[in-house]
């Protein structure tokens, strides 16, 4: 049987989209699905992070619940994973545990200089990932 | 349908990023020069050294190490027992109560604070220069307004969470030290004035009648407290992260021993081409230095452009790690309940403390307009609020670097008698530190005698204590009852997994 699909999660309108799309996939492939916040204070060897650290995890367990539950009716097997790097890399961290056929991630639709100069996570993942990767649009309200 | 709810919590602390445990020795090594940003340092400090002490600055700029190499151990073994939450302000808290935590956190974010305008203003001049429009370096209103944008810019760029990559912020550092030894290598080789060994001589720092001029001393060291700060963090993190061998050690060795050589070389070869008269004049010596070393055409204008390109990434990298440290604390403070919660705000998308980051940018840019409109027509000389920026940050370091120095001692007293390494590494060590940093906050002051720099040090410190009366309301003041953690929790660092107890454990009762 293959591995769960992978999806990122930040709380923002794009990554409910994918979520969704996800959701629906995973359940029309029959595998589970595990829903990832991933989060990092800048490093630069300053220390005196922790505290910002133990917030984003706060921050993202509430928003894991949130999803599981946006998800519940889907039917779909749901476990959660709060990680403390940067998405890209968590991504493909748990994609790398547990043989993901997928990595569904949404994307804010950013103009493409504006994410080149930002680095948007869909942009980085595209590179970066050995795994299949689904970019997730919000679709147009029109 | 079943939820498998498998929170994975983030792992101990400083573990990721930068991972020090993957890192070779060469990345430990640049990561501990970086963290003083040499380039920029040089450039805004080397100007007010000389000023001071004109011939002997290459001994102020190595004595000027001795307190923060002992202060690191102070950072290292606080580090150790409570690594990554919050640095000065809960170790302080620790020692000596929840108000000494706060005064020394708020020297913290003053020290910060203070450095804005010079960098703002160091990196709006270079940027001139940079363009080919070295008159506007010389308006005092165009490095305003470029200075206040580049604020804004860094301070966006912490807000959205921008970092360079390991390699990338490698790659700058190895150009800047290169460029820098280069540039030193060359203004030796073209000295106007015969360098002399006899600089690096602190017993020839004297006044007009030959006796020891300890205020030029204190003062001279107060400006180059400036110059090493953050290497000490940058050490303590760095053996925090690693697993188990030798390179963290070796690597703090090395890039000391290279900070310090480049440094010294640089202010010897800069005093040797400029001599001091030129020096004292301008508050920039190392852009007048450079462009009498490498001219401007050909090889040297490529240079020369190198340098100031150095120096301006090496201001961006630093002022990063200004405004990160300064929000870090805040946010910290916020989370403990010492100042309001929104501090501890993080903004949805970004994950960023985005309130805390904002509003420092936005004080640095009215505290440097402020300086800038004050200063008249002398704003570039000896009372510029480039150079006053200098010696206030001076004042800043001493007085937090101090108070965690006195914490250390305090904290470890119970273990400082039971071995030698206890006494020497960790008690002796921090208290050293300690006292010299107090030593030249005082007679930095006294020696000021109520000028600018009095009011300006001293006025922001004491800021703190109606701001932190004010804060005693937050939370029904639940801050401000933490005690101090007993003697018998207090961990011995050097237990392989010594570690505090969480902070605000021992609380009075209400």
């Amino acid at each position: 049987m293959a591995g769960e699909l992978v999806v990122g999660y930040d709380g923002l309108e794009c990554a409910q989209t994918a979520l969704r799309v996800a959701a629906g996939l995973a359940k029309s492939m029959e595998v589970g699905l595990i829903i990832v916040f991933a989060a990092e204070p800048p490093q630069l060897n300053l220390g005196g992070a922790g505290d910002q650290r133990r917030l984003l995890a706060e921050r993202g367990a509430e928003l894991l619940d949130e999803a599981a539950a946006l998800i519940a009716e889907s039917g779909v097997e749901v476990s959660q994973r709060v990680v403390d790097e940067k998405p890209e890399h968590a991504l493909i961290t748990v994609a790398d545990e547990c043989h993901a056929p997928i990595i569904v991630v949404g994307t804010y639709s950013e103009r493409p200089l504006a994410a080149a100069l930002v680095g948007s996570t869909p942009h980085k993942l595209l590179h970066l990932s050995n795994h299949p990767v689904l970019v997730v649009p919000v679709p147009d309200e029109e | 349908m079943s939820v498998i709810a498998e929170s994975q919590e983030s792992d101990e602390a400083g573990n990721k990023g930068l991972k020090a445990g993957a890192l070779g020795l060469g990345s430990a090594i640049v990561i501990g020069v970086a963290s003083t940003a040499p380039g920029y340092s040089l450039a805004a400090g080397l100007g007010g050294i000389v000023s001071e002490v004109g011939k002997q600055a290459p001994a102020i700029v190595w004595m000027a190490f001795i307190p923060m190499f002992f202060i690191a151990s102070a950072y290292k073994y606080m580090n150790k027992v409570d690594p990554d939450c919050g640095t000065t302000f809960t170790w302080v808290t620790r020692s000596f109560g929840p108000n000494a935590g706060w005064m020394a956190s708020w020297g913290l974010i003053m020290a910060d604070l203070v450095i804005m305008p010079n960098l703002a203003g160091i990196s709006g001049q270079y940027l001139f220069i940079l363009i080919g429009k070295p008159e506007w370096a010389d308006n005092k209103w165009a490095v305003l307004i470029a200075g206040v944008l580049f604020i804004l810019a860094m301070t966006w760029i912490c807000v959205i969470g921008i970092e360079l990559n390991a390699k990338t912020q490698m790659g700058l550092l190895a150009a800047e030290v290169i460029t820098l030894i280069i540039f030193a290598v060359v203004a030796l080789a073209k000295a106007n004035i015969t360098p002399s060994l006899s600089w690096l001589n602190p017993f020839e720092i004297t006044t007009p009648d030959g006796s020891m001029n300890w205020s030029a001393i204190a003062a001279g060291i107060n400006l180059s407290l400036f110059i090493y700060w953050g290497w000490d963090t940058a050490v303590a993190v760095n053996e925090e992260c690693a697993d188990s061998d030798k390179t963290p050690g070796r690597a703090a060795v090395i890039s000391t021993f290279i900070l310090v050589a480049n440094y010294v070389i640089v202010s010897f070869a800069v005093i040797s081409v400029a001599g001091i008269d030129k020096l004292g004049e301008s508050s920039d010596v190392l852009e007048t230095s450079a462009e009498t070393v490498f001219g401007n055409h050909g090889f040297g204008a490529v240079f020369f452009k190198l340098l100031v390109i150095a120096v301006l990434s090496s201001a961006a990298a630093s002022c990063q790690t200004t405004i990160l440290p300064a929000a870090r604390s805040t946010l910290s403070m916020g989370v403990h309940k010492a100042i309001p919660a929104k501090f501890a705000e993080t903004h949805p998308r970004y994950l960023t403390p985005t309130f805390s980051t904002w509003l420092f940018g936005g004080i640095a840019v009215a505290w440097f307009v402020f300086l800038v409109v004050i200063s008249g027509g002398d704003w570039q000389g000896d009372n510029s609020p480039y150079i006053l920026s200098i010696s206030a940050v001076g004042l800043m370091i001493a007085f937090y670097y101090g108070a965690t120095g006195y914490a250390a001692v305090a904290y470890f007293w119970r273990y400082l008698f039971k071995s030698s390494k206890a006494f020497f590494a960790v008690g002796l060590s921090s208290l050293l530190g300690a006292l010299i940093l107090t030593w030249s906050f005082v007679v930095t002051l006294m020696d000021d005698g109520g000028g600018k720099l009095t009011y300006i040090g001293l006025g922001l410190l004491f800021l703190g204590v109606p701001l932190m009366l004010a804060c005693r309301t937050v939370d029904g003041g639940s801050f401000f009852r933490i005690k101090p953690d007993p003697m018998e929790d207090r961990p011995d660092p050097f237990e392989p997994d010594a570690h505090s107890p969480e902070l605000g454990t021992y609380r009075k009762e209400v």
